[in-house]
């Protein structure tokens, strides 16, 4: 971030770097921005051309990270994914404890409504059932109270024993003949 | 890093910053100077073209300083009130603060719980909650005029306006309007969304049936306490109470049901099983109302029993009272008569008087005993009912006969033969004097003579034979017979079944004493016998009912008046018949107080409705004829 923001800095405000005063001590071939100030365009060149020629230039290489700095990332990167994972399902649960509270509340109001209605209908239907026995007193209503003299007895029948099951008769042979022309 | 801050470095005049570049230069030499910046930070290694360290702190000018010190103190201040705001809040004012937000954020949840329903034998609901509103008027909050108020009143209120506008005239607030609004017009009235109106919910105990429980059932008077009948004697079981809940709710007022425990929603469906029959109950009320009619009957009681458990099946007394509108009724009507009230029993008493004797072993079935018609004991005179219009005694009478022509003279004859002093045990034995035990309120007990003075005077005994000089409850004569009928065991009456669940299953019966044996299977018998016999050929022919055995007895006793003797117009009509006499079951009582009429005597005003409420209950509880008639075949198709 830093080398970053001062290429871009340094272009504008700050005058040319002296040469050399970075690489005083360094032994490996480096490449070294010159910053042309009147174009505005850096440009990289090799510090000699021959001395190209004669020595290998050594890319800088990557460097497999150690072990630990790679346990690191890797920690870093489950722990992200975790997190993520965790404020999302405290969000889910969160929002599950508000949204089961509407509900109950719904259903609260919903079983007393339902509860007032069945005391409603059996009041309802009792006076009914009183209105019309009260009717059916009346003479003239045509219905009259119970009397043993309309009552049919009937005595219990006997308990009968189930008749034997009778031995299926053998099979007859199939009639052979045709039974008709 | 602090180079990407540029107002940091615009915090410095070009100018300012050239001239300390030059001041340093001239000092000392740039590298000893960025030496310990390198040391201290080796990843900050830049420097501008002066050789300074980008981002170094540099002395503030004082006015500056001035004002940085102005902007700290703002800040402190600033922190420091809120530091004391804080204690404010969470020490000093904190237990103010946390009732005020309890009181906004919890509701006392008061859930709908209604006294326990109570239902009859068939499950029909004889009592049952609703929810019923009061509504009470504020004039002073009216934003109309209370003429606009109450003519949008009167047609939901179905009132007439005047009369509305005359009440609200009447006061400013707290008018009471209506009390027992049904919850359809109190909604109604909520949703024209009037102000000054105030609608409070209350519980209502509402009876379906009006009258035709009320004497057992009783009625809830507007506190909510049972005033008579089980409503009263039951109250700690019908009555539930739930505490109010104190749930926190939602900023939209949405209850947050955390706190709630399990049973605050799962309320019990118990309902209080009577033992009564509606359907008998019926039958019962229309055979009284219509004998009462007939004779101008000032009250009359009908009860029937289940002479083996004690389950009191019809209990009907006329006139009773609506329990829905009990305010407008006399108080008289509240009371249970047959329960409260004792009277003489008179000739219903003969029955029990005969199986004491028996059981005593004073005397056998095959007694004979000579009827004067009239005698004297002890300077007083007692004769036959029927002895004037026969103009002397019958004679000679078995003891069967003398149930069968209810003879008192032979009854005297009859009791003459015990000890007055083991009479009287037995009198104490068969519960004289005490309640009965019944389920029902306020029961009295009968009046019995003291010892002393029932052995004192032998007109006592002879007096008690034909059931007067002593008086028991209705009910107590109900449960005597009821022992005769129960092969000689009494049982108690009672007209709580249990609790029983909306699917039938029972949760609570009441425990009942064990039945108590006053006279033996054989004695019990022979009784029965002699009370048959006086159905088919005596004063209870007109109980009769074809095809069926029933033992019964009338009674027909003079009321005692207050200042001694008795009056003689004013009597007490009975029946009591047992059914079906081989094998008893059921035992009906049927009283009448004060028939008018000369012919009004047991046989011919208790007797024909004893009839009709049997036959009633032959065909509710399918009883089979004893002698059954047999259908002719038909022989033609």
């Amino acid at each position: 971030m830093t080398a970053a923001l001062r290429s871009n800095v340094s272009s504008r405000r700050f005058p040319p770097r002296q040469p050399g005063s970075y690489a005083g001590g360094s032994k490996v071939a480096q490449f070294q921005p010159s910053i042309e100030r009147r174009s505005g365009q850096s440009q990289l060149q090799p510090i000699g051309s021959q001395a190209a020629v004669r020595q290998t230039v050594q890319l800088p290489t990557q460097a497999a990270n150690p072990l630990w700095l790679r346990a690191l990332t890797f920690a870093q990167r489950t722990s992200t994914v975790v997190t993520f994972s965790l404020v999302a399902s405290a969000l889910a649960v969160y929002g599950w404890t508000v949204y089961s509270q509407q509900l109950w509340g719904k259903e609260y109001d919903r079983l007393d409504a339902l509860q007032r209605q069945e005391r409603q209908l059996t009041a309802a239907t009792e006076v009914l059932k009183d209105r019309m026995a009260q009717e059916a007193e009346d003479p003239a209503s045509g219905l009259s109270i119970p009397d043993p003299t309309h009552a049919i007895f009937l005595q219990p029948a006997p308990l009968t024993e189930p008749a034997p099951v009778q031995a299926a008769p053998a099979p007859q042979p199939i009639q052979t003949a045709p039974l008709g022309y | 890093m602090a180079i990407s801050f540029p107002p940091f470095r615009n915090f410095r005049s070009r100018k300012a910053a050239e001239k300390e570049g030059q001041r340093l230069r001239g000092g000392q030499s740039a590298s000893a100077l960025t030496q310990p910046s390198l040391k201290r930070s080796p990843q900050r290694g830049l420097e501008d073209g002066s050789g300074r360290e980008i981002g170094e702190r540099s002395p503030i000018s004082p006015s500056n300083r001035s004002r940085l010190l102005a902007v700290w103190g703002v800040l402190m201040i600033g922190g420091a009130g809120l530091a004391l705001n804080l204690v404010r809040l969470q020490i000093v004012q904190a237990p103010m603060l946390r009732q005020r937000a309890e009181n906004q954020q919890t509701v006392a949840l008061r859930p709908f719980v209604p006294r326990r329903p109570i239902i009859d034998r068939q499950g029909n609901v004889v009592a049952i909650d609703e929810p019923a509103h009061t509504l009470y008027a504020h004039p002073f909050l009216f934003q109309q005029s209370r003429q606009e108020m109450a003519t949008q009143l009167a047609p939901i209120l179905n009132r007439p306006k005047q009369e509305l506008f005359q009440l609200f005239s009447s006061s400013d607030s707290g008018i009471r309007v209506e009390y027992d609004l049904p919850e359809e017009t109190a909604n109604r009235i909520t949703n024209l969304g009037l102000d000054g109106l105030e609608l409070e919910r209350h519980q209502q105990r509402f009876y379906p049936q009006q009258d035709l429980f009320a004497t057992v059932v009783g009625y809830v008077n507007t506190e909510r306490q049972g005033q008579a009948g089980l409503e009263y004697s039951q109250q700690s079981i019908l009555e539930r109470s739930i505490e109010p809940v104190q749930v926190s709710r939602a900023g939209d007022g949405a209850i947050i049901p955390d706190e709630l425990s399990g049973s605050f929603l799962h309320q019990d469906d118990l309902q209080l099983q009577i033992t009564l029959d509606g359907r008998l109950q019926r039958a019962t009320r229309l055979a009284l109302e219509q004998q009462m009619q007939q004779f101008g009957a000032k009250r009359g009681a009908v009860m029937v029993m289940d002479v083996q458990t004690g389950e009191i099946l019809s209990m009907v007394t006329e006139p009773s009272y609506d329990p829905n509108q009990y305010y407008q009724f006399d108080l008289d009507l509240f009371r249970t008569w047959v329960l409260t009230d004792s009277y003489e029993p008179g000739s219903t008493f003969k029955p029990i008087n005969v199986a004491i004797a028996l059981e005593s072993g004073a005397v056998s079935p095959n007694d004979v005993f000579y009827d004067e018609g009239r005698i004297e004991v002890d300077g007083w005179p007692i004769q036959n009912s029927d002895y004037n219009e026969r103009g002397g005694g019958r004679g000679s009478l078995s003891v069967q006969e003398i149930i069968q022509y209810s003879s008192n003279v032979g009854m005297v004859h009859i009791m003459e033969s015990l000890d007055p002093a083991d009479y009287y045990g037995w009198l104490e034995k068969i519960g004289l004097g005490q309640p009965t035990g019944i389920d029902l309120p306020f029961e009295s007990q009968g009046q019995i003579k003291s010892l002393e003075q029932f052995v004192g005077s032998p007109v006592e005994p002879a007096t008690t034979a034909f059931g007067h000089g002593f008086s028991v409850t209705a009910m107590q004569l109900l449960q005597l017979h009821g022992a005769l009928a129960n092969q000689g065991e009494m049982v108690v009456p009672h007209v709580v079944r249990g609790l029983y669940n909306a699917e039938g299953q029972a949760y609570w019966r009441p425990k009942l004493p064990a039945p108590r044996r006053l006279f033996s299977p054989q004695t019990a018998q022979s009784v029965l016998g002699m009370m048959e016999v006086a159905v088919q050929e005596g004063t209870g022919e007109s109980a009769q009912i074809l095809g069926y055995r029933i033992a019964g007895k009338t009674g027909t006793a003079q009321k005692p008046s207050p200042d001694g003797g008795y009056y003689e117009s004013a009597r007490i009509t009975s029946f009591v018949s047992i059914l079906p006499a081989e094998s008893p079951r059921y035992v009906v009582l049927v009283v009448i107080d004060e028939p008018q009429g000369e012919d009004a005597y047991g046989s011919t005003v208790a007797a024909p409705i004893a009839r009709g409420v049997m036959e009633a209950l032959i065909a509710i509880e399918g009883i089979p004829p004893s002698q059954p008639q047999v259908v002719e075949e038909p022989t033609e198709y």
